[in-house]
């Protein structure tokens, strides 16, 4: 830009912003005046949704609410307040407009009915989470699950260049579902109430009936519906890992501080399959540790096991999914041991270090073929990648002779396929 | 998180710029790419479709049912069916916002080729699909397609569709709009449907019972879809203002007719369904939405059925088509057509003069082979059209502006009048059936076009379906030969 331009573009600017300066925000456009999702008619039946045509071509930003999905978020917002019930309940807020322009949507559940905090957003959804703002026909969608008697504070906003009013409006649906009324989990709520993992490590945690409240920082790769909090002191600094297990765990957060916040996390895995999730973070010696398990169906009776350790090697972020490789994998290695047959004879196991090139190796079947093509040892391996050891079992007396370890994995589109092996051995 | 891997074929899609005569919309450029692409927990419980062909590019699509807020699956595309020569894969985002739909979109196929899919989650695999890409510009390639419309889920078994699914060759499969019913069914009828779609909720679950049906499964398994809405994608009638459909209800019908089907998004009109579908040197598809944008019910506006966008796109764009077929996707009746004293002012009678105005610059630009495919009726149906119906007399004494054919109802219950009656009073009809449910077969060559009318049996799962009406339309005739096979069938 050259040096006289400068002045004219900021004349423009000035001239193009001064009738939006002018032009009057919508009503609910601070969250004190958060207005009511409305009930609207249909010609063959009676809607259970709520609705609200959010306008914000007008709308102004929020000064002092923490823009929940980075500092461009929420740059035009208006509020919507879902009043308490004396019931628990399920929440899924959706919200799309004429473009595809993703809307930006927070979600505040507060501390009782008819309070304004906006000090933390506790469930979000926009562009940058990575589910339905990032689909095809991508909109913003968000589910919590909150307590009897809580009021809920929903900002809706827009970011990056005005559009025209037609393509800043957004239409917001609510879904409103009533729980049965039963006591919410320990720990449902991330303060001092919520227990302490064991000294062994290893804790149940009751998921059923858990909610969301105004503590639940909302962190962008874990997002659940419903949380429940754990805390622990790590006895040592250094690496510890949490494992979760558990179908009816979604993610695993970890937080360090006084209390959770979002800048305080200081890692969390999201269930991409039905394995455990693990997730090593690096603590100091005696600094409380906040453990977030976040559930979407939090069913009476829904529980998951929660393992506190120090990490051992090889422990590494797993979001419990194995995903076959596109590339045909392949299968090489080495016998760790004595190559004696009768030394080995003596033993129910054999040890296998395996390379696994574009792996990963998904449910494979290991056969340990070797004199006679007679089949000496097997073993299943859920998922093998890079290099690993695995354990076989020994099926029948090991003699002297050539031995071949003979893979099957599943491959695309869980077809199971042999997988190429040069793993070879001599036994004296 | 998984780490995106693409080929070098690779382009997945959601939209890109889309002029006022694009196509579908393109694939995405590979640096628009979402950021965070992974694989999550859910299941395919509702099956696999393809749709929208080009000759370099299919939608994908299936769904994820979890719980989870963000979730994700990985799509395989291959030449063989045992998934061992990959050409294109990726990993498509979904979550609560779409209801766990997965859509993508992928360039730099073959034309005209067999492709073989899957989706994989972290904890399901869906069942393999089948597509094909559409011949390439300039070649004469035949062309298969299936078309069909009105498919009433409570009233009757969707048996047409397993008998489209068993044809090895079809190019595209065409669904003409009324794809639900939003009412719940009456208590008489021959399968239950107790869901009232009003709302978003209401809406996915009515399509999820739809594709319920194995028959429309299996189509879909089968074979690209096209497909444009009616009104009871939203509710009967709608477009009448009499009320007027709330706009939070219009969008969740949209949404859900978005969200269920192998159907892009254009970026600045998320809800628009009209574009254009080409099929080499032979076909031209235009796909039209006669719902969204008509004016004059009840709003004090003038009366229109595709609002000025739509009809300039379409007008402009049958001009410039190139192919010998110019096939418009039309939701309602086009001719002109007295039901034994009553016409249907929902359908194009109720807009005469949107009606006079297209035919009439189809017929002062000369464009010869232009067919309407039309669902709503309920009936098989064929007719000549012309822009002025009180002078057209039987169809003979001037070239027709084209030729429609109403290609029946899935299921839903139509009009049964004498076809001698309905002729007596629209002499330009060729045909008509109110009796009957199937799916029109459309061969189309370089020389001639042949419409099989296929009826099939709804009473019963599994029942037959056979061909009825054999229609001859020979290139520039704008006119029709009729071998009828009804008595044949009923005897």
């Amino acid at each position: 830009m050259t040096s006289k331009a400068a002045p004219i573009l900021a004349l423009l600017l000035v001239a193009a912003l001064a009738p939006a300066a002018a032009a009057a925000p919508p009503a609910n456009d601070p969250p004190t005046a958060a207005a009511p999702f409305e009930v609207y008619s249909a010609r063959n039946g009676v809607p259970t949704e709520r609705q609200a045509v959010a306008e914000l071509a007008e709308a102004t930003p929020d000064a002092g609410v923490l823009p929940c999905l980075g500092s461009g978020s929420f740059q035009r917002t208006v509020w919507y307040r879902i009043p308490s019930t004396q019931t628990p309940r399920e929440l899924t807020i959706e919200a799309s407009g004429r473009t595809l322009d993703v809307a930006d949507l927070a979600a505040f559940v507060q501390p009782g009915p008819g309070q304004t905090v906006t000090r933390l957003p506790n469930a979000c959804a926009g562009n940058g989470i990575g589910g339905g703002d990032s689909a095809g026909d991508r909109t913003a969608g968000m589910t919590l699950r909150v307590g009897a008697f809580r009021d809920v504070l929903v900002q809706v906003g827009r970011r990056g260049p005005l559009g025209s009013p037609d393509d800043e409006r957004v239409v917001v649906t609510l879904d409103e579902t009533a729980l049965p009324v039963s006591d919410a989990p320990d720990g449902d709520r991330a303060d001092g109430s919520a227990p302490s993992i064991p000294r062994s490590g290893l804790t149940t945690v009751q998921l059923g009936n858990a909610t969301l409240t105004q503590e639940d920082p909302f962190v962008e790769r874990c997002p659940a519906a419903a949380s429940v909090w754990r805390r622990v002191r790590p006895p040592r600094s250094g690496r510890w890992t949490f494992s979760l297990d558990g179908a009816d765990a979604g993610a695993l957060s970890v937080f360090t501080g006084g209390h959770p916040t979002p800048d305080s996390a200081l890692g969390c895995i999201d269930r991409q399959g039905p394995g455990p999730l693990v997730l090593p973070v690096r603590a100091t010696k005696r600094r409380l540790l906040w453990v977030r398990v976040g559930t979407d169906r939090p069913v009476s009776g829904a529980t998951a096991q929660l393992h506190f350790r120090r990490a051992i090697a090889g422990d590494h972020a797993d979001a419990g999914a194995c995903l076959p490789s596109i590339s045909r994998p392949s299968v090489g290695g080495s016998l760790i041991g004595p190559r004696s047959a009768r030394r080995l004879g003596r033993t129910r196991t054999l040890v296998l270090r395996l390379r696994v090139k574009h792996g990963p190796l998904c449910a494979a079947i290991l056969r340990l073929t070797g004199p006679r093509g007679h089949t000496y040892a097997r073993g299943v391996a859920g998922i093998v990648r890079g290099t690993q050891s695995v354990a076989l079992q020994r099926i029948r007396r090991l003699k002297r002779g050539r031995y071949r370890l003979k893979v099957d994995a599943l491959g695309v589109g869980a077809i199971r396929n042999p997988v190429p092996s040069t793993l070879r051995f001599r036994l004296r | 998180m998984t780490n995106v891997r693409l080929t070098r074929r690779e382009l997945v899609a959601s939209i890109g710029a889309a002029g006022a005569v694009a196509a579908v919309p393109p694939a995405w450029a590979k640096q628009l790419l979402p950021r965070k692409r992974r694989i999550g927990p859910g299941a395919f419980n509702d099956g696999v479709a393809s749709g929208e062909p080009s000759q370099t590019a299919v939608t994908f699509w299936s769904r994820l049912e979890t719980t989870r807020p963000r979730s994700g699956a990985r799509l395989v595309v291959a030449t063989d069916p045992g998934l061992r020569k990959v050409v294109a894969h990726t990993t498509v985002p979904t979550g609560r916002g779409v209801n766990g739909a997965l859509k993508a979109r992928v360039g730099g196929l073959a034309p005209h080729t067999e492709y073989y899919y899957v989706w994989e989650s972290g904890t399901n695999v869906s069942p393999i699909g089948r597509t094909r890409t559409a011949p390439p510009p300039g070649a004469v390639q035949p062309l298969n397609f299936g078309v069909s419309s009105c498919q009433n889920y409570g009233i009757g078994y969707f048996n047409a569709h397993a008998d489209a699914a068993s044809i090895p060759d079809m190019d595209l499969y065409l669904f003409l709009g009324d794809y639900i019913y939003e009412q719940r069914a009456r208590r008489d009828t021959l399968r239950g449907d107790d869901i009232q779609a009003v709302d978003l909720p209401t809406y996915r679950a009515k399509y999820a019972l739809y594709r319920s049906d194995p028959g429309l499964r299996e189509l879909h398994r089968i074979h690209p879809i096209a497909h444009i809405w009616d009104d009871h994608e939203v509710e009967n009638n709608y477009s009448d203002n009499n009320p007027p459909a709330s706009l939070a209800q219009r969008y969740a019908g949209y949404r859900a007719a978005f969200e269920w089907l192998p159907r892009m998004s254009f970026p600045k009109d998320r809800h628009r369904i009209y574009r254009k579908l080409s099929f080499g040197a032979l076909a031209d598809v235009f796909m039209t939405d006669q719902r969204q944008y008509r004016t004059g019910s009840n709003d004090g506006q003038a009366r229109h059925i595709l609002g000025d966008a739509q009809m300039s796109w379409l007008i402009q764009s049958l001009k410039a088509s190139k192919a010998t077929w110019k096939i418009v996707a039309n939701e309602v009746v086009m001719a002109s057509i007295d039901y034994d004293g009553s016409h249907n002012g929902d359908a194009w009678d109720g807009y005469p003069t949107d009606r006079a105005l297209l035919l009439g610059e189809i017929e002062r630009a000369g464009i010869d082979n232009v067919v309407f495919l039309t669902g709503d009726a309920h009936v098989f149906m064929c007719s000549l059209l012309t822009s002025d119906f009180s002078t057209f007399g039987d169809g003979t004494a001037r070239k027709p502006a084209g030729v429609e054919y109403v290609t029946g109802s899935i299921t839903s219950v139509g009009k049964d009048l004498p076809e001698s009656t309905v002729q007596q009073l629209s002499p330009w009809n060729r045909e008509y059936n109110g009796r009957d449910h199937g799916y029109g077969r459309l061969a189309i060559g370089p020389d001639q076009l042949l419409m099989d009318y296929m009826a099939s049996d709804v009473t019963t799962p599994g029942g037959p379906t056979g061909l009825i009406e054999r229609f001859t339309q020979p290139a520039g005739a704008n006119a029709v030969a009729r071998e009828s096979h009804v008595a044949a069938r009923r005897a």
